[in-house]
């Protein structure tokens, strides 16, 4: 679980945010990042722990109906479940935008995004399991190539590039640090991934070794990009860390480790692809009350795909939606309601009725009996 | 099945079909020009391009020598209304997909620089082929006479000029390098000012040197010969610019020119406001931490100059200090080399006070070219030290007031240089040689 939620901040998180972190905050971005919306992040992983110790052998949008009621639950499920497909167009979005920018400006995007899709999907088909596994590959694999560079960067870094601190004063920080927490929230897709635990009691734990991680190593990130090429030029480019490794030169030949971050970006993009189709066919499949996620997956593939052309045809769209609505509409999607939801559960006393005590029993069978999960769907290793 | 059919489609994939470009269509760039031309009364933007000649096909033919071309380089211009333009308009006269990854230089005119360099500059940012560490620099007349001047030691000029500069902070620290990045840094960065080195160019001065004579004498008979042997195979693809005889060219052209990278040339904004010579050169390396060896002559006891000191490691820092009066920099420098040049033994290395009078005298002459170098800049109102950064990074909100009329400012400015260097050792031998 762990390394999920890793590359989901890989995937994303530092590819589009640093820039316009470092027009918010200037110089500070880097604990901007560190400190505000891990503060967040924290705030997002009680409230799904708490929700799925309620529930442990079942998703967010199978217990929605049994809280809120049948006709609103269902609706609610019905919300969350297009909330997924959005979400998963405007990611192969940003996919596709930062391929087709980067690195094959003649593709058309719409074969950037089919590919993407078909590989996302595909994983999504073979279950959580294989995710797990994917990325269980990849993440290490990422986080040392991060490293790596960063470490190949280092020599270039300018400490002076860091000042001056908090210019002016910690409105602007805590404003970025707002904006930034779209991306920290995503381990709200807990909520979706909880039944499939192998080891439940250990999910605050593993969360919080998460946003400890993902604390340090953004935080990092955004320091070196900023030490390096100074705080207004990393808020003109658009991807701040290409422009950094871009700038790595040892030696005189080891130069031009663009392709290797696009690489692993790609990497990253397909196993955050799969984890948010497979929670859409999970929260498709349950608010339609079908026995088999896998026969949704199709449709939301496709669904995503014209979505993300329609909605988010050019980077200006994209650009436009990612910085001002999304992390307003993260705030509500991903910490108000689930919050809503637990008082309201904890307010009705509303619990799954064999797991409200004793969840750890049922670990690791616990999944299967949820009647969405006979895919052959065993839980993942956390 | 379904995953082999996945598996399948995914593999047909791999070839990349839309962005293809084979090697052979490429026109692979070694150095970009880009001037600014009036044509017909229309402002024009003339972008030149120092391509590598690539040899396809199969070994040359015939027996004989196979006479290198002088250089491996091909220049095609061509202009247009913007840099992208233009850029694209080498298509109208060029067959091949120009490539830009390999550019080692930017040669931006003069006329261009005077004008404004944050086209050139954002152009080259935004193209993702172009690398972050291309040197960018400024030549004195126009960038397609410097993509067309000849290299003397190198296969391309582009090779030699990005080399020269790369070399310079090492060997004698009179140049201030830039590189892409440091542009888009400097244009960026408030209270900086770019500097760049300057491109001249010049006939050498030499006789027997290759670039007025062509290649050795006995290459070109050899050359002549074997030309006309192959006179009769040669198909008409053959550029009839590089060829062997070029002791003909020579005739018809006496003025080849090769070039030199001899001062820095200095921005305000984006504007280029003037050059500094090779002595400020070594001041601004000096005082922005560039320099990391050169040479400093000096006069001991006498009224010329007639001791030389090499210095192998230099290092500085910059201190603003803020009060009522105004703002002082204090610049201390330290380093260490050796005395390498004395003239009828003036110094006696033997006695301590000789060598603390040489120390001194030396560190007033690195005062002097720090001092030259800032006073040149702030009569040109331009602050290529990033003292302006300095005081934004150490007092924003002192920053604040001043920040925005900080060119004014600058002039202003006091800078107190100290320097400290100390003569480690005379080289190989002690005393000078005496005549007796």
């Amino acid at each position: 679980m762990l390394f999920i939620f890793l590359i989901f901040e890989a995937a994303s998180g530092i590819l589009y945010t640093p820039a316009r972190v470092a027009a918010l905050a200037g110089p500070d971005s880097w604990f901007a990042l560190s400190l505000g919306d891990v503060f967040y992040g924290l705030l997002v992983l009680l409230v799904a722990v708490a929700l799925g110790k309620r529930f442990p052998t079942q998703v967010f949008t199978e217990y929605l109906p049994a809280i809120l009621g049948k006709v609103t639950g269902k609706l609610l499920a019905a919300a969350y479940a297009l909330m997924f497909i959005h979400f998963g167009s405007l990611l192969l979005n940003e996919g596709s935008t930062f391929i087709q920018l980067a690195l094959f400006s003649l593709t058309p995007p719409v074969v950037l995004d089919t590919l993407l899709a078909v590989v996302a999907i595909y994983g999504a088909y073979l279950g959580i399991e294989v995710i797990a596994r994917e990325n269980g590959m990849v993440a290490p694999a990422w986080i040392l190539m991060v490293l790596l560079l960063l470490a190949l960067a280092a020599k270039d870094i300018n400490f002076s590039n860091l000042r001056p601190v908090l210019e002016n004063g910690l409105l602007p920080v805590l404003r970025a640090s707002l904006f930034h927490s779209g991306w920290r929230g995503e381990v709200f897709f807990l909520l979706m991934l909880y039944p499939y635990l192998n080891q439940k009691h250990e999910a605050l734990k593993t969360g919080l070794l998460y946003l400890g991680t993902v604390m340090i190593l953004t935080g990092v990130v955004h320091a070196v990009v900023v030490g390096v090429l100074g705080a207004p030029v990393t808020a003109h480019r658009i991807f701040p860390f290409v422009g950094l490794v871009r700038y790595i030169s040892l030696g005189n030949f080891i130069e031009r480790l663009e392709i290797v971050v696009i690489v692993f970006l790609i990497a990253a993009f397909i196993v955050k692809l799969a984890v948010i189709y497979h929670s859409a066919g999970i929260a498709v499949a349950s608010t339609l009350g079908l026995k088999n996620y896998r026969v949704t997956l199709i449709p939301i593939a496709l669904t995503a795909i014209i979505l993300s052309r329609v909605l988010y045809g050019t980077y200006l769209k994209l650009s436009n939606y990612l910085f001002h609505p999304w992390p307003v509409e993260a705030l509500i999607v991903e910490l108000a309601i689930p919050a809503l939801i637990l008082l309201i559960a904890v307010i009705r006393k509303k619990a799954a009725p064999e797991a409200a005590g004793n969840a750890r029993k049922r670990v690791p069978g616990g999944a299967r009996s949820t009647p969405v999960l006979r895919g052959g769907d065993r839980p993942a290793n956390s | 099945m379904i995953a082999l059919a996945l598996a399948v489609l995914l593999l047909l994939n791999c070839a990349g079909c839309w962005d293809r470009r084979e090697l052979d269509a490429l026109n692979v760039a070694t150095m970009i020009g880009v001037d600014r031309i009036v044509k017909d009364g229309k402002p024009r933007v003339l972008v030149s391009i120092l391509s590598l000649k690539t040899v396809v096909g199969g070994a040359p033919s015939g027996g004989g020598s196979v006479v290198m071309p002088p250089s491996l380089g091909y220049v095609s211009s061509a202009e247009g209304e913007t840099i992208t333009d233009a850029a694209r308009n080498i298509a109208l006269r060029s067959p091949r997909l120009l490539y830009l990854g390999h550019a080692q230089a930017i040669v931006i005119g003069e006329r261009m620089a005077r004008e404004g360099i944050q086209d050139v500059i954002d152009y080259a940012d935004r193209n993702k082929e172009i690398r972050y560490r291309t040197e960018v620099v400024t030549c004195q007349g126009s960038a397609l006479e410097a993509l067309e001047s000849q290299p003397e030691y190198e296969s391309t000029s582009a090779m030699e000029l990005s080399k020269m500069i790369r070399n310079d902070p090492v060997r004698i620290s009179k140049v201030v390098p830039a590189n892409l990045f440091n542009m888009i840094y400097s244009l960026m960065t408030p209270g900086k000012d770019a500097a760049m080195p300057r491109m001249s160019l010049l006939a050498p001065p030499e006789r027997g040197s290759s670039i007025r004579k062509g290649p050795a004498s006995g290459e070109i008979t050899l050359g002549k010969q074997s030309q006309q042997d192959q006179a009769g195979q040669q198909t008409g693809a053959k550029d009839q610019d590089v060829n062997p005889l070029l002791g003909v060219e020579e005739a018809q052209h006496p003025e080849r020119k090769t070039f030199q990278v001899d001062g820095t040339a200095v921005f305000s904004g984006d504007k280029l406001v003037g050059w500094l010579n090779e002595k400020e050169g070594l001041g601004t390396m000096f005082i922005t931490r560039q320099a990391r060896g050169g040479e400093i002559p000096f006069a001991f006891k006498s009224p010329e100059p007639n001791a030389s000191y090499t210095f192998r490691s230099a290092s500085a820092s910059v201190k603003p200090v803020i009060s009522q009066d105004g703002i002082t920099f204090e610049v201390m420098i330290k380093g260490s080399g050796q005395l390498t040049e004395d003239k009828n033994s003036a110094i006696d290395l033997t006695k301590e006070s000789d060598t603390k009078a040489a120390e001194q005298l030396i560190n007033a002459e690195a005062q002097r070219a720090c001092q030259d170098a800032v006073t040149k800049c702030q009569s040109l109102h331009a602050d290529i030290f990033g003292f302006g950064d300095m005081i934004h990074k150490a007092d924003p909100v002192f920053w604040k007031q001043i920040g925005d009329r900080w060119r004014d400012y600058f002039p202003g400015v006091k800078v107190q240089v100290t320097a400290s260097f100390t003569i480690e050792n005379t080289g190989v031998t002690g005393e000078a040689i005496k005549t007796r």
